[in-house]
């Protein structure tokens, strides 16, 4: 996090290109990483106590663009560096929690296909973690002079006690039986199991020999499944990151609410009582945790047991509670934020800063007439902006920085999918109205 | 094309360039069907549906080949060209019948071309659905309401379905425009366009339309020129129509108390002509028979199972309707689709649709139809084979005519409706939708469709995609007052990131699958009359306060519309006679009353009428020329005018609306607008000042007076102001009524019924003897005033008349026998009184009252007259609108602010009678004044009378007296008279007039209650009506005595006496007990009002008390003991005298008549005093 800290030019370009477009980097989040230490601590704690087969829940709540997703990809990267199997997904109409049409199993399948190590931090981690199942299982065999069987036997044996265990432990021995007789088609079978991609029950015993699939119903109980899974392939727990948790609030059924909040109380519920080696984040606003009518708070049993401390106020913080508020970013945090990225771009080396500090403070000027506070509510637009116009400055080495920082357009954030096609023409002549910032 | 057998390869010797551009599995199957061609619109179509260039509409008959021209291309293309991934076309039907019988019409197709043939509505499994969701292929059959719950439940599927879509078909496209469902239909398309991110072809095919462009613009909103056209070039099927008439006996004057059953009764026998008619045409076939409303849906349905039953055949004849069970309307439905089954079905519009019911082999149409394109929709239902003729089969019923009809009867407007709907369907011309309604409630279903379809969307965006690119057309500024509405009615709620969001009640309502429809089924308001429900209307051209509806045969005043319980409460209007009523529902367009007008105006014979409607036609043009209604569109009726804008129900709507806010009554009557209290020329003034050239009439101001806003299925959702826009916009045509007005002939006003120029009035008031001459009562004071037409006065002249005979209500009239004994008689002043009459118009507040006695003192002087020409001050007050409901003399003054003198004078009634008289000649010219009935003769053919006694003017100082005389029930019977909210008619009014005068004096003896029958009788009040008004009025009485909160013990005797005497005794008793909480009251009452009186027995009693006849004896005993005084004989000190039979002409009963002693009924009297009799 210090200037002087070299950065490496894969993790310079990933950090600035996914901030250039808007979206949370998901390597290198200590380099620009500003303030909420305190938070971060909290988390580590938590982080410490997964890998000693002990579990966490966190609700981290803030506003849009309070940088919710980030600290949740900063957590993560700590996670992986605490040996932990990390599993990361957004909710979305279509992926959630609880649901009957297969968003359930669709929402496992993004966590399964998003499951990162250390060694691969930006997912697609589930081949390697059975194979390092299997291998250590046959080290072990070899260590202890057993047979590969009887080694793999007594470590799916404890998957048997769990709920869909038995089945678990069957497709990962069918892992292994295609690892032994060189059976792709097997391996990849089992990998797909593993990772909720069958659709049908017949489908899958033709294929493995099992009965049951990953479906709707039985999401959960895989997730702690595989957290006691990758516990046995040597790792330190699994740690799951959940975002966008608004779109659980904004399902227009109160049904599919209602059945997603139960499925949270229930992870909330096995996760302050018991230990298996897994924990919870969970990113939202704060509607989705306050409205009583539709939010968490709608539901009795969530609410009281996600009230916060009340004497948590007014600058006195409590982060010991489930519920970790992010506080939005001040005008200094800002500028240490814009620092350094400014750093990441030079890769470290303060001689080749394209911009100076009071270019740095002439951008957030311009920036705040612009939007006025809600620069310093939602960056990501701003860090947008200032990531391109770096690249500009970069590229154009007449171009200075003082030339241009005028020129910064802020864009708005918008649903594709509600643009007119033929975008030429402008349908919004007078979109600075009341309609442009509705509020009711 | 060719007839070319499958094997060949080759097509025959002229090979459609078209068939040739087919897929070859397509070519097969139309081989396989062996057709001898392609039809003229495949031709024309298949290229361009191929080329997938520009939208399409294809407009043919029905069973013209539409389908196929739209589906040989489709397939085609999907079948050489496959789509990877989505749909490739959606086919979109207004019914999901439609849906199954087009899925087995394309199941060979589909499968010859190998592509993917899926229905998707409210019937079809869930699995079916979720299959073509997972896996979208080839072609889509669906409703517009499974498609909005596909956008609502899978919103995010929406992408991957519509993502490679290439065509869109609309079946029955002319049956979505201008309605809620068709803008909801364009919402969704441009949003299929929208969340596939890509557009596609759209095709329209339509059997009728009114305009091509209408089409157009609405298969693509913003660029119809754009969208190409083809019309059938085929020979259109042959039309057969008649069009019978009926003539029904004329409904009664007066309706029958309550439901009106006895006109019902009357009309059904022309129902069961109709009916018999129907038998005998439609039996053995399949055939649909519409009727306007429910109610004739049912009762021919009725009659005719009825028949069927009785000559012991099976029943074919079905009720559809929508408030039948869906299973019951199915059943139909398969009956008709059952070829083994010969079915009628009598139905409302809900057959009109293309209801998959098969073809039928007629149409018959009950009543006269609204509009010529429903009515071909619903001809499109007819014939089997293209080369079956249209069978039309109309039945029209009319009323008797005879003097005073209304103009609408007279003028046979529903036969002539008829034939001018037939005539532009004959012509092929249609009515366009309307343009430029907002939509508000179809845009509120679709912001909260997208809402959820997204889990939640910004403002603007929303905006964007409704409004900005999509079909509704609302600026910004109001979209953010209809979200607004919707937040304040917590349907949405904003989430942090601005996005708006179903809150918990938005949830509910989209969750509910009812809200796929944009549309309602039923829109009924009940009518709510004296808290008692009369049955429910469905509504639909603006409603207003004070304006009229018909029902159940009678009209009624709307108090109240109340939007939230769809509630109307109404009053019972002006009685008078009762119009037509051509039944609720349709609304007409200008094109047809245009045209109406142009066959009143002609003299063709249409070909397809039968005698008897010819003759009504006949009689329709005569009533026509009557009326004068080619020069005129102003007549005067009713008292009133009635004016002929010959415009459609917007235009008619919106000058009722513009008449109203200028203050005055109207209603719309079929073809014409009745402003009952409005002369003619005030009338076109009116119209002139508020639609004339210049004046720009607010429309936002005219529908702040529509009071039933809420027309359409969400508006309880919008704010309140935005409906009134939509309605200015929607249901309003202010250019139209504009236009109307500029055409109204200057001189097109009708002459009056008083046209002479220079007509003088006298004004008279006489007091009286008593109530009615016919009991030998006179005159005994005359007052006359002469007025000139410009109302000012000519001569006064007030004498005290001589009656010789007793003097009756001193009370009342005040004036004392020797005040008489010199007054000279009515003879000895004849000679003034013609000089005063002859050649002048007579005036009088109630005028029936002074006439009658006035024509019967000339009588017995010798002259003989004609019907005195006669006006009536009370109906001008009425027209005056002052007085309130009851135009009591008294209240007119005081709305006048004159003072003219003391009351129950002649010469101050007459003085007060005139200044009504002059103020409505001020206002309204003489033009346009009614007569009561007579006509003005010369002055010169009045016989000569040299007699003219000097006047005898009674003293002031006694009238003074008398005034302070006045009791507690005069007071009384004043404030009731301001009690307002009743609704009199004139007859009414005029009757209660003479009862007040009856009863001021507390009391009503048998001879006073024979003028009061004989009265009645004049005015047409008939018994059961005459103890209504008593009982009315009794109630009245008591609210009135009651509202300060006690009823004096003076008042209690009045109110009991005159309840007593108006034979409503038990009324008032339990009024004051339920008013007052008090029981026991009449012990208290007894006490008070009897006790210490004295009474005396005459004639043989009749009661019997505990078994034993009432001897004298022990009446004497009974009254006594109740407190009373018996005394033998009638003095003048005597308060009542108890008679048997009270009409008994003994010789105490004459003299205690003399003396003003109150005469009573034993049995009234033993219940007075609390005594049981039998």
């Amino acid at each position: 996090m210090s200037p002087s800290e070299k950065i490496r030019p894969r993790e310079r370009d990933a950090i600035l290109q996914s901030l250039g477009a808007g979206i949370v980097p998901r390597v290198g989040q200590q380099h620009i990483q500003v303030g909420r230490a305190n938070e971060v601590q909290a988390l580590v704690t938590d982080i410490d106590r997964i890998a000693e087969n002990g579990s966490a829940i966190r609700f981290v709540i803030g506003e849009y663009g309070s940088g919710k997703t980030f600290f949740l990809q900063l957590i993560r990267s700590v996670a992986m560096e605490k040996r932990l199997v990390t599993a990361h997904a957004d909710l979305t109409p279509d992926r959630r929690l609880h649901a009957t049409g297969g968003q359930a199993r669709a929402l496992y399948a993004e966590l399964m296909n998003n499951l990162s190590t250390r060694s691969k931090p930006e997912g697609g981690a589930m081949p390697s973690i059975v194979e390092r199942f299997v291998s250590t299982a046959l080290l072990d065999a070899r260590n202890r002079g057993l047979s590969a069987q009887t080694v793999l036997n007594e470590r799916l044996a404890s998957l048997h006690e769990m709920v869909g265990g038995y089945d678990f432990a069957q497709v990962v021995a069918a892992y292994c039986q295609g690892h032994e007789s060189a059976n792709e088609d097997l391996q990849s079978n089992a990998i797909r199991w593993l990772r909720g991609e069958f659709a049908t029950k017949t489908e899958a015993r033709q294929a493995l020999g099992v009965r049951t699939i990953v479906d709707d119903s039985n999401v959960y109980d895989q997730l702690k499944l595989m957290a006691r899974f990758v516990q046995l392939a040597d790792y330190a727990g699994l740690f799951i990151c959940l975002d966008e948790l608004v779109n659980i609030y904004k399902l227009a059924s109160s049904q599919a609410r209602k059945s997603n909040y139960e499925q949270i109380l229930r992870i909330l519920n096995d996760t302050l009582t018991g230990g298996d080696g897994v924990g919870f984040l969970m990113g939202g606003t704060p509607d989705f945790l306050m409205d009583t009518r539709k939010g968490l708070y709608s539901y009795e049993a969530l609410q009281s047991r996600l009230a916060e401390n009340q004497f948590a106020r007014d600058g006195v913080v409590d982060y010991s509670g489930p519920v970790l508020r992010l506080a939005n970013l001040s005008p200094e945090d800002m500028f240490v934020l814009l620092q350094n990225i400014r750093n990441v771009q030079a890769s470290g080396n303060s001689e080749n800063y394209v911009i100076s500090d009071e270019g740095i403070e002439a951008f957030m000027k311009h920036c705040s007439e612009k939007v006025g506070e809600a620069h310093f509510r939602t960056p990501r637009s701003s860090v947008k902006a200032f990531v391109n116009l770096l690249a500009v400055v970069e590229q154009n080495p007449g171009v200075s920085w003082s030339d241009i920082v005028g020129d910064v357009n802020l864009e708005e954030e918008r649903n594709p999918d509600l643009q007119p096609l033929d975008s030429e023409g402008d349908e919004n002549p007078n979109s600075d109205d009341e309609l442009a910032s509705f509020r009711i | 094309m060719t007839s070319s057998p499958p094997s060949g390869s080759e097509a025959g010797a002229s090979p459609s360039s078209s068939f040739e551009q087919l897929d070859e599995g397509v070519q097969r199957w139309i081989y396989r069907r062996q057709w001898q061609r392609l039809r003229d619109i495949q031709e024309e179509a298949i290229p361009l549906i191929l080329r997938q260039e520009r939208d399409l509409i294809v407009a043919a008959a029905t069973a013209a080949g539409k389908t196929e021209a739209a589906f040989l291309p489709i397939c085609s293309n999907l079948a050489s060209d496959p789509v990877a991934e989505g749909l490739g076309a959606l086919y979109i039907s207004p019914l999901k019948a439609l849906i199954n019988d087009q899925a087995q019409r394309l199941d060979t197709l589909c499968e010859a071309a190998d592509i993917e043939l899926n229905s998707w509505h409210g019937d079809i499994p869930a699995k079916v659905k979720r299959e073509v969701r997972k896996r979208p292929r080839g072609i889509l059959l669906i409703t517009p309401e499974s498609l909005e719950s596909i956008f609502v439940n899978h919103g995010t599927s929406a992408a991957t379905l519509f993502g490679s879509l290439r065509y869109v078909v609309i079946d029955e496209l002319h049956s979505f425009i201008g309605s809620e469902r068709g803008r909801q239909l364009q919402s969704i398309l441009h949003r299929i366009e929208l969340s596939g991110r890509c557009s596609s072809m759209r095709v329209g095919l339509s059997a009728t339309l009114g305009d091509m462009a209408t089409a157009a613009e609405f298969m693509r909103p913003g660029s119809g020129d754009a969208v190409r056209l083809i019309d059938s070039h085929e020979d259109p099927r042959e039309l057969r129509v008649q069009l019978r008439g009926y003539l029904a006996r004329k409904p009664e004057e007066e309706p029958v108390e309550g439901d009106g059953e006895d006109s019902e009764g009357l009309a059904e026998s022309k129902q069961h002509e109709i009916a018999a008619h129907l038998y005998g045409h439609f039996r053995g076939t399949d055939n649909l028979v519409f009727a306007n409303s429910r109610e004739n849906v049912e009762k021919f349905a009725d009659i005719l199972r009825h028949r069927c039953e009785q000559e012991r055949v099976p029943t074919e004849f079905w009720p559809h309707h929508g408030n039948l069970s869906k299973a019951l309307r199915e059943d139909v439905e398969e009956m008709l689709r059952e070829p083994s089954k010969p079915t009628t079905a009598i139905c409302t519009s809900t057959l009109e649709l293309g209801i998959d019911v098969g073809s039928v082999k007629c149409i018959g149409q009950i009543d006269p139809p609204f509009s010529a394109a429903a009515l071909r929709q619903r001809l499109g239902r007819c014939g089997r084979k293209p080369e079956d003729p249209s069978i039309l089969r109309m039945y029209v019923t009319e009323s008797e005519l005879d003097p005073g009809v209304w103009p609408g009867d007279a003028l046979r407007e529903g036969l002539v409706q008829s034939i001018a709907v037939v005539e532009a369907l004959v012509e092929g011309w249609f009515e366009a939708p309307i343009d430029g309604a907002l939509h508000l409630s179809t845009l509120v279903q679709q912001v909260l469709s997208v809402i959820a379809q997204h889990g939640g969307a910004r403002a603007d965006e929303i905006w964007t995609v409704l409004c900005g690119s999509g079909p509704f057309d609302l600026d910004r500024a109001s979209f953010a007052q209809l979200l607004r509405g919707l937040a304040e009615r917590d349907v949405i709620q904003q989430a942090g990131d601005e996005d708006l969001m179903l809150s918990p009640r938005g949830d509910q309502i989209v969750g509910h699958y009812s809200f796929y429809t944009a549309f309602r089924t039923t829109e009924e308001y009940r009518l709510i009359a004296d808290g008692e429900e009369l049955g429910s209307l469905p509504v639909s051209s603006p409603l207003t306060e004070d304006s009229f509806v018909i029902f159940g045969g009678r009209r009624w005043r709307v108090v109240e519309v109340d939007n939230d319980r769809k509630v109307i409460v109404v009053v019972a209007a002006k009685a008078g006679r009762v119009p037509r009523f051509l039944g609720a529902g349709g609304e007409i367009h200008d094109g047809i009353r245009k045209r109406m007008k142009a066959i009143y105006e002609s003299r063709a014979e249409p070909t397809f009428l039968d005698s008897k409607a010819l003759t009504l036609l006949e009689q329709g043009r005569r009533g026509f020329k009557e009326l004068d209604l080619s020069r005129k569109a102003i007549v005067g009726f009713d008292g009133g005018s009635a004016y002929f804008p010959w415009a459609g129900d917007r235009v008619m709507a919106t000058l009722a609306l513009g008449i109203g806010s200028a203050g005055h009554h109207v209603y719309a009557e079929g073809l014409m607008l009745v402003a009952p209290q409005t002369p003619t020329e005030e009338l076109h003034q009116i119209l002139i000042d508020v639609f004339g050239p210049g004046e720009e009439p607010d429309p936002i101001a005219l529908a702040g007076g529509v009071r039933n806003l809420e027309t359409e299925k969400h508006h309880w959702l919008v704010d309140p102001n935005l409906l009134i826009r939509d309605c200015a916009i929607a249901r309003l045509d202010i250019e139209g009524a504009k236009g109307v007005v500029t055409e109204i002939p200057s001189n097109s006003t009708t002459a009056s019924r008083l046209s002479v120029p220079g007509t003088e009035f006298v004004v008279i008031d006489c007091e009286t003897t008593g109530l009615h001459p016919s009991a030998h009562h006179r005159i005994i004071e005359l007052a006359m005033i002469t007025v000139n037409e410009q109302g000012e006065s000519l001569d006064r002249w007030c004498s005290l008349l001589r009656p010789e005979r007793d003097l009756g209500p001193t009370e009342v009239h005040g004036i004392r026998a020797r005040e008489v004994l010199e007054a000279p008689s009515f003879d000895e002043v004849l000679g003034e009184v013609i000089d005063r009459i002859a050649g002048r118009v007579v005036v009088a507040h109630n005028a029936r009252f002074d006439k009658a006695f006035l024509e019967h003192e000339l009588k017995r002087s010798g002259v003989e007259v004609d019907p005195l020409p006669t006006i009536c001050t009370m109906d001008l007050a009425s027209r005056l609108n002052i007085g309130g409901a009851r135009r009591r003399l008294a209240d007119c003054c005081d709305a006048l602010e004159v003072h003219a003198g003391p009351a129950h004078t002649a010469l101050g009634d007459a003085e007060a009678s005139k200044a009504i008289l002059v103020r409505y000649l001020q206002m309204h010219g003489s033009s346009t004044v009614s007569l009561i009935d007579g006509r003005v003769q010369a002055a010169e053919s009045w016989p000569r009378s040299d007699q003219r006694a000097t006047p005898k003017e009674r003293s002031p100082a006694f009238s003074e007296e008398q005034q302070q005389e006045q009791g507690s029930l005069s007071a009384l019977i004043e404030r009731a008279g301001l009690l307002d909210g009743e609704e009199a008619t004139d007859n009414e009014a005029a009757y209660l007039n003479v009862l007040e005068r009856a009863i001021e004096d507390r009391r009503l003896d048998p001879q006073e209650q024979q003028e009061m029958i004989a009265t009645a009788a004049m005015l047409g009040i008939g018994e059961e009506h005459m103890r209504r008004l008593h009982h009315d009025y009794i109630a009245r009485l008591v609210k009135v005595a009651w509202r300060d909160g006690e009823v004096t013990a003076r008042e209690r005797e009045d109110l009991f006496l005159v309840a007593e005497a108006l034979g409503v005794a038990d009324v008032a008793e339990r009024l004051r007990r339920k008013e007052s909480g008090v029981v026991g009251f009449d012990e208290v009452e007894r006490d008070q009002s009897l006790a210490g009186k004295s009474v005396c027995f005459t004639g043989a009693l009749v009661c019997r008390h505990e078994g034993q006849l009432v001897t004298r004896e022990l009446a004497t005993q009974l009254a006594a003991s109740a407190g009373l005084t018996v005394l033998p004989r009638v003095t003048k000190k005597l308060d009542l005298l108890v008679v048997a039979d009270p009409d008994s002409m003994s010789g105490k009963t004459r003299k205690a008549r003399e003396y003003g002693v109150r005469v009573i009924a034993e049995t009234a009297f033993w219940e007075m005093i609390g005594v049981e009799v039998s």
